[in-house]
C-alpha cells in the first residue's frame, strides 16, 4: 500500500502536460510504467505530493519510422519496442531486462530515467547516436543523447523526456548483445554488453561492470590491425572506474568476463574464427 | 492466553510461552492453521515470546507481530553453516578401514536447535558406510552469524557434502570407479551404525538396490565425462545418503477418532499441515486401518492445542511413522469397542465377527451384520432401551529403545530407522565462462511400502529442487562488519522453473516391520545429497575440487585459479 496521498494527472497532449506542470504540487514525479514509483514509494522512500502520468501524450507513445529516423515514445514499454522488430538490438536487450512480466510494464523512458543503475536500455541508443526529444518550459527540445547522458539522464526534475530517436542506418547494422549474470536467467547483470559494428569500426557500451552504464571510448577497439585478445586488454584499461565489486560479482571476475567478451564481440562481429 | 501462530511446533510453543511467562499451561491456546510450507524454519519459538509479553501487557487486545521479508532473513534463524576436515584411510581395493572427522557448525549468535544438529551430524556421521574404525568430533560454535534452526536434512544436507566429496577424492586417489568405492564400502544388514546401533533389512533398507537403480538412472556405464565437439563438457556426479531422526527422548504422539452419526470418522491428531500431506496420510492410514473408503475419514487442517492431543512437533519427516502408530493404536481400540458392541447385537461372541465396508458381521455370513452408523453412538435395542455409548477410540505413541548418547563412548540409538538412498546429476560445463546447466537428477531411495506414488515422487522432486538451488545458488553474505549483505531475495538468488533438470525418481520399497503401512519416513530426504552430486559432477567436469558451495561460475574460475597458482 503506498501510504501517502498524492494528486493524480494525465495529459493527453503537450499543452495539458505543460498545464499539468505548472499546476502539480511540488515536489511531483513523472510517471509512465510505475515499477518503481510504486515499489519505493510502498517502502516509504520515495512520498511525491503530485504524479504527471505520461501514457496518454501521444508523443509518448509513437513507435514510427519518419523522415528516416525511428521514432520511439518514452512510453513504450520494453515488450513493445522489442515486438516491433523495428530495431534487433533494442529489442534483443529489451528481452533480458528484469522478466517478460515486469517487461510489459518497464518502458523505455522509465529504464532510462529510473533510479536503478543498470539502465540497459540506454546500450543501443548510445552504440546508435540517437537523439532524445524533451518537453522543457513548455517546448519541445531535441538533444544528441550522448551529450546529456553521462552515467545517468542529465534532466532538471521539471523537463520530462518524450521520445528517442535513432537514424534508420544504424537499424540494419550488425549488432552482437551479451548479458552475463550470477547464476540464474532472470537477474541483474554482472554485464551487458551491446556491440555494432559501424563503417568506422566496432563500438561497444557496457552496463554493470562499473556503477554505470556507459559507451567505451577506446582507440585500439576499432583498429582490425589488432588481434581481438589485445583490443579486449586496451578495452580493459580505458575504463572509467575500476570495476564493480558487490554480492554477485568481485571486480576481478567481472574484468574476467568483460575480457571474454569484448573478445567474443569483436571476433563475432568482424568474422573472425571463435 | 490463545496464541495463533505460524508453527511446526504449537505444543512447544504453549510449553515455552507458559514456563516463560510464569502462566498455567493449562490456560495457553495455541492455534495452528494450514501452513504454506515451513521446512524446519517454523520450529523455533522467538516470535510469541514478544506477542504474548506485549498481549500480557494489555488484555483484551489482539497483538499482531509480523516479520517482514528482509528483516526474516536477517533475524530470524536461518540455516546452518558448516565447515569440516575429513580424513579418510583405505586399502588398495577401495575398502575404507578408517576415518577421522571434525565438524564444526555455525550455530550463529543464539543456540536454539543446533547442538541437536551437531548431534545428528556425529550420528550419522560414516554415511550409508561401514567404517570399523571411526572417530568424530562435531561441534557447535557460536558466531555473530543469524542464528541456525533445522532446515530441511537437518544438517545431513551440509556433512554429505563433505564426506562425499571426499570420497570422490579417495576415488580419484585410488584410480577406482566412483559407484563402485560406494558399493565396496556400503553399509548392509548386520553391520553397525556410528553410534553402534546393530542394523537389519527393517530397520536399514537396501543400499545395494539404490545404487544399482541409479546406475541405470544415470547411465553410468556410459561414462562419467565426456566433451563435446562444441567444446562443452557434460559430466556426472553422485552420492549416497541416509538419516535417522533425532527426535526428543519426551517425543509422543496421541490420536483420538471419533465417529458421525453416518459412520464416517473424524481422526483427530496434533500434526501441523503444511503442504506435505501429512493429514492426508494419516487420514488414509486410519481409513486402511479401519477399512473404510480413503474419503471417510475427516482431518482437520488446523491444530488447537486446546482441543487434539499433543503430537511432539512435525519435524524430522517422522509424522506417518510416529503419529502414524498413535492413529493405528486409535484405529484398532475404536474397532474392539465396535466388535465389542456388535457382538451384543449379533448376540454372538467377538471372536465370531469380522468388519469391513463400514460394518461389523458374522464370519462367513456378511449379510449378518450391523452397520457402524448404528453402533457409533450407542445401540438402541429392540426393547427401546440404549446400550453401550459413543465410540470414541484412542491411541499413543512414544519412541521406543531410543536415549542418550554414553558420554564416553557416543554409543546410543537416537531414532527408530534409517532411510537410504542414492542420487546423481548431470551437468553440461563451459570451460571457458565456467557457466553450467543441469541436465538432469536422479534419486533411488529405499522407501518401504509405497502409500502414494505420485505423491512420493512429488515430494522427493521438491526435496532435490532445493538441494540443487542451495549448492547453485544460494549464499549468505556478510561484509567486514557482519553485516548481512543478501537479506532480500533480490540478491539472495533460489533456482527458478526454467532452470530446472530433468527429474528421475525411483523408488525401492523394502517394507519396515514396524512402520504403520511398511512405509519408511523419507519427507525431506530427496534434498541430502544433492549438494554433493552436484558439486562432485563439477569437480569432474572442471577438473578441479570443489569443496565450497554455492557453486557459481565466479568460485569455479576462482578453484581454478587457485590451482594454478600452487
Amino acid at each position: 500500500m503506498i501510504p501517502c496521498n498524492f494528486d493524480y494527472y494525465r495529459p493527453e497532449s503537450l499543452q495539458e502536460l505543460g498545464q499539468a506542470i505548472r499546476e502539480a504540487p511540488r515536489p511531483f514525479q513523472f510517471l509512465a510504467g510505475g515499477t518503481e514509483i510504486v515499489t519505493m514509494a510502498q517502502a516509504g522512500e520515495v512520498a511525491p505530493k503530485a504524479v504527471i502520468d505520461l501514457k496518454a501524450i501521444p508523443a509518448c507513445n509513437k513507435l514510427a519510422m519518419e523522415n528516416g529516423r525511428l521514432h520511439m515514445g518514452a512510453a513504450l514499454t520494453l515488450t513493445q519496442a522489442a515486438t516491433s522488430g523495428l530495431f534487433p538490438l533494442l529489442g534483443s536487450v529489451a528481452r533480458r531486462i528484469s522478466d517478460h512480466t515486469n517487461q510489459c510494464t518497464i518502458t523505455l523512458g522509465g529504464n532510462i530515467c529510473g533510479t536503478i543503475a543498470y539502465r540497459e536500455a540506454i546500450l543501443p541508443l548510445l552504440l546508435s547516436e540517437a537523439r532524445a526529444g524533451f518537453f522543457r518550459k513548455g517546448r519541445v527540445v531535441e538533444q544528441k543523447l550522448a551529450d546529456c547522458f553521462h552515467g545517468r539522464l542529465q534532466r532538471e526534475e521539471e523537463t520530462a523526456l518524450l521520445y528517442l530517436c535513432v537514424e534508420q542506418k544504424y537499424l540494419s547494422m550488425p549488432y552482437v548483445h551479451v548479458k552475463k549474470v550470477k547464476n540464474e536467467k532472470i537477474d541483474y547483470p554482472l554485464l551487458t554488453l551491446a556491440a555494432l559494428k559501424a563503417p568506422e569500426g566496432v563500438r561497444l557500451a557496457v552496463s554493470g561492470l562499473c556503477s554505470f552504464p556507459f559507451l567505451v571510448e577506446c582507440a585500439a577497439l576499432a583498429d582490425p590491425s589488432r588481434m581481438p585478445g589485445q583490443r579486449a586488454e586496451a578495452v580493459i584499461k580505458s575504463l572509467p572506474e575500476q570495476p564493480r565489486a558487490d554480492s554477485f560479482a568481485s571486480a576481478a571476475w567481472r574484468a574476467f568476463i568483460m575480457k571474454q567478451a569484448v573478445e567474443d564481440a569483436i571476433a563475432r562481429l568482424e568474422g573472425r574464427g571463435g | 492466553m490463545k496464541i495463533r501462530s505460524s508453527t511446526q511446533a504449537p505444543y512447544t510453543v504453549r510449553w515455552l510461552v507458559a514456563k516463560a511467562l510464569g502462566l498455567e499451561m493449562g490456560k495457553v491456546e495455541v492455534e495452528t492453521p494450514f501452513l504454506g510450507g515451513a521446512f524446519g524454519g517454523k520450529t523455533p519459538v522467538f516470535l510469541e515470546y514478544l506477542a504474548a509479553l506485549a498481549a500480557r501487557k494489555f488484555p483484551g487486545f489482539t497483538i499482531k507481530l509480523e516479520n517482514s521479508r528482509g528483516r526474516d532473513m536477517a533475524s530470524s534463524p536461518s540455516r546452518l553453516a558448516l565447515e569440516a576436515v575429513i580424513r579418510l584411510g583405505a586399502d588398495v581395493n577401495g575398502k575404507i578401514l578408517a576415518a577421522r572427522m571434525e565438524y564444526l557448525l555455525d550455530c550463529g549468535a543464539y543456540c536454539d536447535i543446533a547442538p541437536n544438529m551437531a548431534k545428528a551430524i556425529a550420528v550419522d556421521c560414516s554415511g550409508p558406510y561401514n567404517i570399523e574404525n571411526l572417530y568424530c568430533d562435531s561441534l557447535c560454535v557460536y558466531t555473530n552469524h543469524t542464528y541456525a534452526t533445522s532446515f530441511r536434512g537437518f544438517a545431513h544436507e551440509s556433512y554429505t557434502f563433505c564426506l562425499e566429496r571426499t570420497l570422490d577424492a579417495l576415488a580419484d586417489a585410488l584410480h577406482m570407479d566412483k559407484l563402485q568405492l560406494r558399493e565396496i564400502n556400503a553399509i548392509r544388514p548386520g553391520d553397525f551404525t556410528p553410534t553402534m546401533v546393530k542394523t537389519n533389512a527393517s530397520n536399514l533398507g537396501n543400499v545395494a538396490a539404490c545404487i544399482n537403480s541409479l546406475r541405470s538412472q544415470l547411465d553410468w556405464q556410459a561414462g562419467e565425462r565426456v566433451q563435446l565437439e562444441n567444446g562443452l563438457i557434460r559430466a556426472k556426479g553422485i552420492s549416497l545418503l541416509w538419516k535417522t531422526p533425532n527426535p526428543s527422548l519426551r517425543a509422543s504422539a496421541g490420536a483420538v477418532l471419533t465417529f458421525n452419526g453416518d459412520g464416517s470418522a473424524n481422526l483427530n491428531v496434533g500434526v501441523v499441515e503444511m503442504g506435505n500431506g501429512g493429514k492426508e496420510t494419516l487420514a488414509l492410514l486410519a481409513a486402511q486401518r479401519l477399512r473404510m473408503a480413503a474419503g471417510r475419514v475427516h482431518v482437520s487442517f488446523s491444530v488447537d492445542t486446546k482441543l487434539t492431543p499433543e503430537y511432539w512437533k512435525t519435524v524430522a519427516s517422522l509424522s506417518s511413522f510416529l503419529a502414524g502408530k498413535a492413529v493405528i493404536a486409535a484405529c484398532d481400540d475404536a474397532l474392539r469397542q465396535l466388535i465389542s458392541q456388535a457382538a451384543i447385537v449379533l448376540r454372538c461372541s467377538e471372536e465370531d465377527l469380522d468388519y469391513g465396508q463400514e460394518k461389523v458381521f458374522f464370519k462367513g455370513e456378511p449379510d449378518f451384520c450391523v452397520g457402524y452408523q448404528d453402533l457409533v453412538s450407542g445401540v438402541i435395542l429392540s426393547g427401546g432401551n440404549s446400550i453401550g455409548g459413543q465410540i470414541i477410540g484412542r491411541g499413543s505413541h512414544v519412541m521406543r529403545h531410543t536415549g542418550p548418547l554414553a558420554k564416553d563412548t557416543g554409543k546410543g540409538r537416537t531414532g527408530h530407522s534409517w532411510t537410504v538412498g542414492a542420487q546423481g546429476v548431470e551437468v553440461e560445463y563451459d570451460p571457458k565462462d565456467h557457466s553450467y546447466r543441469l541436465l538432469r537428477a536422479c534419486t533411488s531411495m529405499d522407501i518401504g511400502a509405497v502409500q502414494d506414488f505420485d505423491a512420493a515422487v512429488a515430494m522427493i522432486r521438491g526435496g532435490m529442487s532445493m538441494g540443487l538451488s542451495l549448492a547453485r545458488n544460494e549464499e549468505y553474505i556478510y561484509d567486514e562488519g557482519a553485516r548481512l549483505l543478501t537479506a532480500s531475495l533480490r540478491n539472495y538468488e533460489l533456482l527458478r522453473i526454467g532452470e530446472e533438470p530433468a527429474y528421475d525418481v525411483a523408488l525401492i520399497t523394502t517394507p519396515q516391520a514396524d512402520a504403520p503401512g511398511g512405509m519408511r519416513v523419507f519427507s525431506e530426504h530427496g534434498v541430502i545429497g544433492m549438494p554433493a552430486a552436484l558439486a562432485n559432477a563439477l569437480s569432474c567436469a572442471a577438473g578441479v575440487s570443489l569443496d565450497m558451495l554455492p557453486l557459481t561460475p565466479e568460485s569455479i574460475w576462482y578453484a581454478l585459479g587457485q590451482e594454478s597458482a600452487l
